[in-house]
């Protein structure tokens, strides 16, 4: 055979092999997404900063690990039923309630470190400094709000402080006081860069003065306590509260529908009814309710909206409110009302329900018997004793036109988380209204758990009463008062907003007032000292290959 | 070349030509249509016509090289006569079967690899409408699982167990029932063009599927093979023999297997149980109960809201009027199948063309599945050197999936309620107690429509250039567009809607996949040697593939008469965006086989790949492959054993690559859309959506395997074997990260995974007479997956739900707790210290510390992967009659059951109806199930074995006698009546195990077909 033709296949398949051969034809060609590293300028790196407020949504939807097992939340099921969390019933490291807020906080922590990284690796010109250091300053106050909730749940932490760039598994836990002296030094690098006059949503001077003050009220209480911990915490909260007047607002003004925007409003975690569905999608309407649409007569589409999501109030928080409070008739509803036409059977025929009538009344004070034959012949009536925990039964010799149904757990529900303009979905998502975080009148509770704990009953007494007298009118209704009087007012003040677990547990009151004031964790709760620190998440410790150590007792 | 071209033209001058005759006949003396005829050593040659008959012109001293598919060759040397009667023997083995190798193909005899094949016949014997099905239970090592029994619905094809340690979609345990994120799916080779799907290939329109297993097989598709290849080869036409051929089936389709729920009386005890049992782990708290405590337990008030006499639920338990939801809504379906075909060909032009059209119906509500397929094959000989041609495959389909909640409505409704009102009209929600629950009847007539149109053009263009004896070129250019719309509407009348407005749902997205392969391969054939012979094969590949798209999905839409095709309907837009990706992969490659004597057999394959979805770098690599076979029976000193036919040995190496694990772009870190307001005022937010990995580079298999096929008593008795071990290095898997990074995950080339394995395949002829035969043919395969390595310091990581990653185990290994029975009345005691009570199920303390703490006392408690597969085929033969029974099973294989979460009694909620299983109660201390009312606190305990042996069919055909058909000018009439999947044999209690990993949402029932078919051959 000719080698010479041979040499010509050969290089015949050569050429062609050398027409297909290029190394950019396996070059990537990427439309759809944008990188750091070409999209960020100076002119649009604040969208960072963006992001980061962007994860305070999920945060402050963690309801469960802030209300349920405390004294004036409890779980809505049988008093003989078990809810783990609410009754400290083998709470343990999978529960996801509790390392959802683990991640929820840590994502924005992750979040923040970009903002403090990148922001130094962006190349910005003279006049846009500012922009720069007002980009960091809130930043470091998120991440220092994200440590705080984190330390008060589960302890010490890790404290980590810079973006994730490579991965990573060998994370130490820092202790609880090296916490506190990170968040202490974020929030005071924040403190003096932030500003009041900003937009609506971000972390203003004032509310990052309010969570420090918070922060040192905490620590007052720890064995590594600072010396005038007391004082920075009041002097902090006084600053906050600056010149502003509680009382230029009623309790109802504050939480009208729309006046999310109002002055008393230190920061809240916006959601509109613009933008993008997540803008749309806040749920803390559907809280401290049941199912209403099981009545005839209120349908799916009320501002009651669909309700049972997470915990319910105890009978206690109901006895708080005293009858010249008018903050009672803000925070329940405690006349259900029909929305739409409906017929019904029963014991009495047929009958019909017209929107506006009353379908359920849970009276504030015992009914005199009369009065309550009465309404039991038109709607149903709860007692104020009667808020139970298992299915009601008939009262003898009375006709329930509206409903021969059974209801569950009847008790007032919330009102102050009311949505009127919301998008019905699965569990009832799709709220459209703020969520209050910090309010001024909590700065007041605050400075006067400061003064009373630093001895200075007088100051402290000032700081409670002007939030007594803007809810009732009386402007010395508190003369001495005690931690349990200040708890009490933040349960009445704050019910659904503060995040009660925390408050307890700093004040070493939660296991004195769950056993006082929780039905179902007196009936079979099981709360052990180790309780008062979250297990860290399963998913972490198994993650971490034991470099990252559970907290006792999990 | 034009000095080639003269040499090679130059030995034919001197011949001396003349025209032959023959006929070529089977052992029942029928003439054989459309066997090959060709000269040896050319490609010159014709085909017999209906009679078998042939003529061609030869040289004197040429030999004719007659064969035909399932016969054994014969040549007959040309010494001046000029007509031959040929009688083709049987040829249980098929050593000359031609095998496609990849841009090639070699007699079996030839092979080095370990392949295995399946002809037309073997693949349309059972009738099966889905390729998947037709070879499920029938290739050793290759395991076929239904994922969903819904009609159209894919089928999950693996080839030697699981190869990839993550899927991307881990929401079941890791395992993928979204088939087209299945990462580990074999690539299809549809004549040569690449597919990642072959539902849409007709059956009966496949010549000839070759599978690869070994890495030395599939070393020449080098990135491309990592999961095997399947080697599809469609029909063409046989010069001179025009035939048209018809293939029709109908058939009834029925539910089998169906699930054993509660009836009435059943239903209203297990309310009852349910609810005393929610009080009895309390009263635990305060007291020790006796059994007969548990019947005195007050349950009045409760039972009062469990069942309503609004409804008339509390009558209809008073007069035992029940209703059998899941009989109630039973349909039977129709499944029929229409095509034909047309081949032929002369002068040097041959054709095949077909049309094909199938439509399956579901059991309950809509569903539906309507596939049209059109195949054109054409090829023309322009010169003797130049062969021109296209092989285009088009199907047109159409899924109705139906109501994804009816089968889980129809399961959960009480059997205490009534679908209709006393004038039998339907009542919105049946059940007052679940007022989420809207009437299924509505599902079932269509409320909620889930529809998937989908059309494929595959082609191939192809130049075959063959110069000369020794050298051929042939480029191939072969498109690939798909085009696929899902539309699905949840009007008013659904459960997800439950008749409120804003809660209705319209969704429409399309896909537009678009891809290109072009190859070109040289081909060279020497004989450097007396008794050598080598072959080599040169390829450079180049393959593109751009998807693009756009999903839109809103709700509150203002009319149910939109269906899903007016999204601008809806005001509440969840969903739109568009979206585009590319991939390319650029390839050169080499084959090199080497024949000393037909007896030692080398093949050496090496292949160089470059894809763009690797990090910058990292993207070129090469994959070489080695493997030898000895025909151990050629020797000479093999020549006394007369019993033994064949005995060959094979041992192979090779390394394969993988990056389907990465999408496009992977090696980059992207910003992510996260705004937010400030007031009322939209604000853009970016945030860091994952870690770039810039040193992203191809994941790596080694596998060595050995093989042995023997053939004994003239072939009767075959057994081939396979043992295999696959190490998969730099194994790219999503490495779960601690919540502390802000990220849940990192893409990158962490792990290490070993595959090992053997597969036995026997066939045996246990009978043959003129008018009897029996064969049988078993195969078995049992592949073992074991993680060697999972990243640097991190040796295990939770996966999915269910599912663990953890070293030494199993990729598909199932984490949780371990259950030990029930804690009975006597121990009481011992369960309070674990706080359970009697009538709960008793969980492992695995590390025995007195607690069940979560990352301590879970356990592996078996694995997705079955342990070993088989099935085994029978086909008898009694004159014009034939009879298969196909037989198929997975055995170990051990999974989460939605279907028992869902629906097993030990369950808080007694709203819903549930399969009746043995279940505990303090007077039913037998049950093995734990007490309804309690759910299980420790987690989920809804993990059962999933094993079960299938008939997957019972197929009786006849051929009608060629003496009748004779006279019509029919060469072929066959009949058949076909059972498929008659009979089911598990323990679990769920619809199919087959399914059992699958979600109840969107289930469907195990389902039989009885078909009878009609196939005529003019």
């Amino acid at each position: 055979m000719n080698i010479l033709g041979k040499i010509k296949y050969i290089s015949l398949f050569a050429v062609m092999v050398g027409f297909s051969a290029c190394d950019g034809y396996v070059e990537e060609e990427n439309f759809t997404n944008l990188t750091g590293e070409t999209y960020l300028t100076e002119d649009n790196a604040d969208q960072l900063v963006v992001g980061v407020y962007q994860s305070l949504r999920d945060i402050y939807k963690d309801y469960d690990i802030a209300f349920y097992g405390t004294d004036i939340f409890t779980s809505t099921k049988k008093i003989d039923e078990i809810h783990s969390l609410n009754e400290y019933f083998d709470i343990n490291a999978s529960d996801e309630s509790i390392s959802k807020h683990w991640k929820h906080n840590y994502e924005m922590i992750a979040n923040a470190n970009v903002v403090i990284d990148r922001f130094e690796e962006i190349s910005w010109s003279d006049s846009k400094l500012s922009e720069k250091a007002y980009g960091i300053a809130q930043a470091k106050g998120l991440r220092a709000l994200a440590y705080y909730n984190l330390v008060q749940q589960f302890g010490g932490v890790v404290l980590e402080l810079k973006e994730s760039k490579t991965i990573k598994d060998d994370y130490e836990r820092s202790t609880e006081e090296e916490c506190f002296v990170q968040i202490i030094k974020d929030f005071e690098e924040a403190i003096p860069v932030l500003v009041n006059d900003t937009d609506f949503g971000r972390l203003s001077k004032k509310a990052a003065q309010h969570i420090l003050a918070d922060v040192y009220m905490t620590r007052s209480y720890k064995s590594f306590a600072g010396s005038d911990d007391e004082k920075m915490a009041y002097e902090l909260a006084e600053a906050s509260i600056g010149t502003y007047d509680i009382r230029s607002q009623s309790f109802e003004q504050v939480f009208s529908y729309d006046n999310q925007e109002n002055n008393e409003i230190l920061f809240s975690v916006q959601y509109g009814d613009g933008g993008e569905y997540e803008d749309r999608d806040n749920n803390k309407h559907v809280l401290f309710r049941y199912k209403l649409q099981d009545f005839a007569g209120i349908s799916r589409q009320t501002s009651y909206a669909v309700g049972g999501k997470g915990s319910r109030p105890s009978q206690y928080l109901y006895t708080l409110f005293a009858d010249n409070d008018t903050r009672d008739a803000v925070t329940f509803h405690r006349a259900l009302l029909a929305d739409e036409e409906s017929a019904y059977e029963s014991d009495n025929g047929s009958e019909v329900i017209n929107p506006g009538d009353t379908v359920v009344y849970f009276p504030m004070n015992m009914l005199p018997d009369v009065e309550l034959a009465n309404g039991l012949n038109k709607y149903w009536v709860f007692q104020p004793d009667e808020y139970f925990f298992d299915e009601k039964v008939d009262v003898d010799g009375v006709l329930y036109q509206y409903s021969n149904r059974n209801i569950k757990y009847p008790f007032p529900i919330f009102k102050k988380f009311d949505d009127e303009n919301f998008i019905e979905s699965e569990d009832g998502g799709g709220g459209h209204r703020d969520t209050y975080v910090y309010r001024v009148s909590e700065t007041h509770l605050l400075a006067a758990e400061a003064y009373l704990k630093a001895g200075n009953q007088s100051k402290a007494l000032e700081h409670i009463n002007i939030v007594r007298e803007r809810a009732t009118g009386d402007a010395n209704h508190y003369t001495s008062i005690t931690l349990d009087d200040i708890l009490n007012e933040r349960a009445v003040e704050l019910a659904g907003e503060e995040n009660r677990w925390n408050i307890l547990k700093r004040t070493g009151k939660l296991e004195e007032r769950i056993n006082l004031y929780n039905a179902h964790v007196m009936h079979h709760g099981k709360f052990d000292s180790h309780n008062l620190l979250r297990p860290i998440p399963e998913h972490e410790i198994f993650l971490s290959n034991g470099a990252l150590k559970q907290n006792p007792g999990y | 070349m034009m000095l080639a071209l003269l040499l090679g033209l130059s030995f034919n001058t001197w011949a001396q030509t003349m025209e032959v005759s023959g006929v070529v006949l089977d052992d029942q003396k029928m003439g054989i249509p459309g066997a090959s005829v060709i000269i040896k050593g050319t490609t010159t040659g014709t085909a017999t016509d209906i009679d078998g008959k042939f003529f061609i012109n030869v040289d004197k001293g040429q030999v004719l090289v007659i064969s035909f598919v399932g016969f054994k060759s014969q040549e007959l040397t040309m010494d001046g006569k000029t007509h031959f009667d040929v009688v083709l023997e049987n040829s249980a083995i098929g050593l000359d079967e031609v095998v496609a190798i990849g841009y090639g193909a070699v007699k079996k005899s030839d092979l080095t690899g370990s392949v295995a094949s399946l002809d037309s016949d073997k693949l349309t014997e059972m009738r099966k409408t889905d390729v998947g099905q037709a070879i499920q239970g029938q290739i050793a090592g290759v395991d076929v699982r239904r994922v969903s029994s819904k009609p159209g619905a894919p089928l999950s094809i693996k080839i030697r167990g699981n190869t990839v340690i993550t899927n991307t979609n881990v929401d079941n345990d890791g395992v993928t029932n979204d088939l087209s994120r299945d990462l580990s799916k074999p690539l299809y080779v549809v004549d040569g063009i690449f597919l990642d799907d072959i539902s849409i290939i007709d059956p009966s329109n496949i010549k000839k599927m070759d599978i690869l297993k070994d890495a030395s097989a599939t070393a020449i598709y080098g990135s491309r093979g990592a999961n095997g290849v399947v080697i599809v080869t469609t029909k063409s036409g046989i010069e001179g023999k025009t035939v048209f051929t018809y293939d029709g089936s109908f058939g009834i389709t029925s539910a089998v297997n169906r699930p054993d729920m509660m009836d009435g009386d059943e239903y209203v005890q297990f309310v009852k149980d349910g609810v005393r049992g929610k009080k009895w782990r309390t009263l635990w708290e305060t007291e020790n109960p006796l059994a007969e405590d548990f019947d005195n337990i007050d349950i009045t008030e409760e039972l009062e809201s469990q069942f309503r006499s609004s409804n008339g639920e509390t009558d209809n338990i008073a007069n035992k009027r029940y209703t059998d939801w899941t009989k109630e809504f039973l349909n039977t379906a129709i499944q029929t199948s229409h095509s034909v075909g047309m081949s032929g060909g002369q002068n040097g032009m041959v054709y095949n063309a077909s049309i094909g059209y199938l439509k399956d119906e579901g059991v309950i509500g809509i569903e539906k599945y309507e596939r049209y397929t059109a195949a054109v094959s054409l090829s023309k000989k322009v010169t003797d050197q130049i062969t021109v041609g296209i092989r285009t495959n088009l199907a047109y389909s159409e899924r109705e999936e139906g109501s994804r909640e009816l089968w889980r409505s129809l399961h959960r409704m009480a059997p205490t309620v009534s679908p209709y009102d006393e004038n039998g009209d339907p009542v919105l929600f049946p059940d007052d107690q679940e007022s989420r629950f809207l009437n299924p009847y509505y599902d079932a007539n269509g409320s909620w429509e889930v529809n998937t149109r989908r059309t494929d053009v595959i082609a191939n263009f192809y130049v075959d250039y063959k110069p000369v004896e020794w050298f051929s070129f042939k480029s191939t250019f072969a498109p690939n567009l798909r085009t696929i719309r899902l539309g699905e509407y949840r009007s008013l009348k659904t459960k997800a809607a439950r008749n409120q407005q804003s809660r209705t749902r319209s969704i429409y997205n399309t896909m537009f996949d678009n891809s290109y392969s072009w190859d070109n391969i040289a081909n060279f054939d020497f004989k450097p040697f007396e008794d050598h012979k080598l072959k080599a094969t040169l390829i450079s590949s180049l393959y593109y593939n751009q998807i693009e798209g756009s999903n839109i999905q809103v709700r509150n839409l203002d009319s149910d008469s939109y269906s899903f095709y007016n999204t601008a309907g809806g005001d509440d837009v969840r969903e739109r965006d568009s979206y585009y990706t590319k991939q390319t992969l650029a390839s050169f490659a080499a084959r090199v086989n080497y024949n000393i004597k037909e007896k030692y057999l080398f093949t050496f394959t090496g292949r160089y790949d470059g894809s763009s979805k690797l990090a910058e770098g990292e993207k070129w690599t090469f994959f070489p492959s080695a493997a030898f076979a000895w025909r151990v029976s050629e020797e000479d000193f093999m020549q006394d054993f007369s019993w033994l036919d064949n005995l060959k040995v094979r041992l192979s190496y090779g390394e394969a690559g993988n990056d389907a694990p990465v999408k496009p772009y992977a090696s980059m870190a992207f910003l992510s859309n996260s705004g937010y307001l400030f007031g009322n005022s939209t604000a853009t937010g970016k945030t860091v959506e994952n870690l770039s990995n810039e040193k992203l580079t191809w994941e790596r298999s080694k596998e060595y395997n050995f093989g042995l096929n023997i053939g004994i008593l003239n072939n009767r008795v075959r057994l081939d074997a396979e043992l295999y071990q696959k190490d998969t290095d730099g194994g790219i898997l999503n490495r779960e990260l601690m919540y502390i990074t802000g990220y849940s995950s990192a893409v990158g080339n962490y792990g290490e995974l070993r595959n090992k394995g053997i597969e036995l395949v026997l066939n045996t002829v246990n009978v043959r007479t003129d008018d009897f035969s029996w064969e049988t043919s078993i195969n078995f395969a049992k592949n073992k997956n074991e993680i060697l390595k999972l990243a640097d310091g991190v040796d295990q990581f939770l996966y999915g739900k269910y599912g663990i990653l953890r070293v030494g185990e199993s990729v598909d290994a199932i984490y949780g707790y371990e259950k030990d029975g029930i804690w009975q009345m006597s121990e009481a005691a011992e369960a309070k210290t674990y706080g359970a009570v009697p009538g709960m199920y008793k969980i492992v303390d695995q590390d025995g510390d007195g607690a069940i703490t979560g990352d301590k006392d879970k356990v592996v408690l078996g694995s997705n992967s079955p342990d070993w597969i088989g099935g085994i085929t029978n086909n008898f033969r009694y004159k014009d009659f034939d009879m298969n029974v196909m037989v198929y099973t997975r055995q170990g294989a051990y999974g989460h059951s939605e279907f028992y979460e869902h629906h097993s009694p030990e369950d808080t909620n007694t709203s819903f109806n549930r399969v009746d299983r043995n279940y505990w109660t303090p007077t039913n201390q037998n049950g093995d199930v734990q007490l309804p009312g309690i759910r299980p606190s420790y987690g989920n305990t809804f993990f059962t074995e999933m094993s079960f042996v299938k008939v997957g069919n019972i197929g009786l055909g006849y051929n009608v006698p060629k003496s009748i058909l004779n006279k019509w000018n029919i060469s072929k009439v066959r009949l058949s009546l076909d059972v498929q999947n008659p009979f089911t044999f598990s323990d679990y209690k769920g619809p199919d195990p087959e399914t059992g990993l699958q979600n109840s949402y969107n289930m469907g029932y195990s389902l039989k077909t009885v078909l009878f078919g009609l196939k005529v051959t003019l």
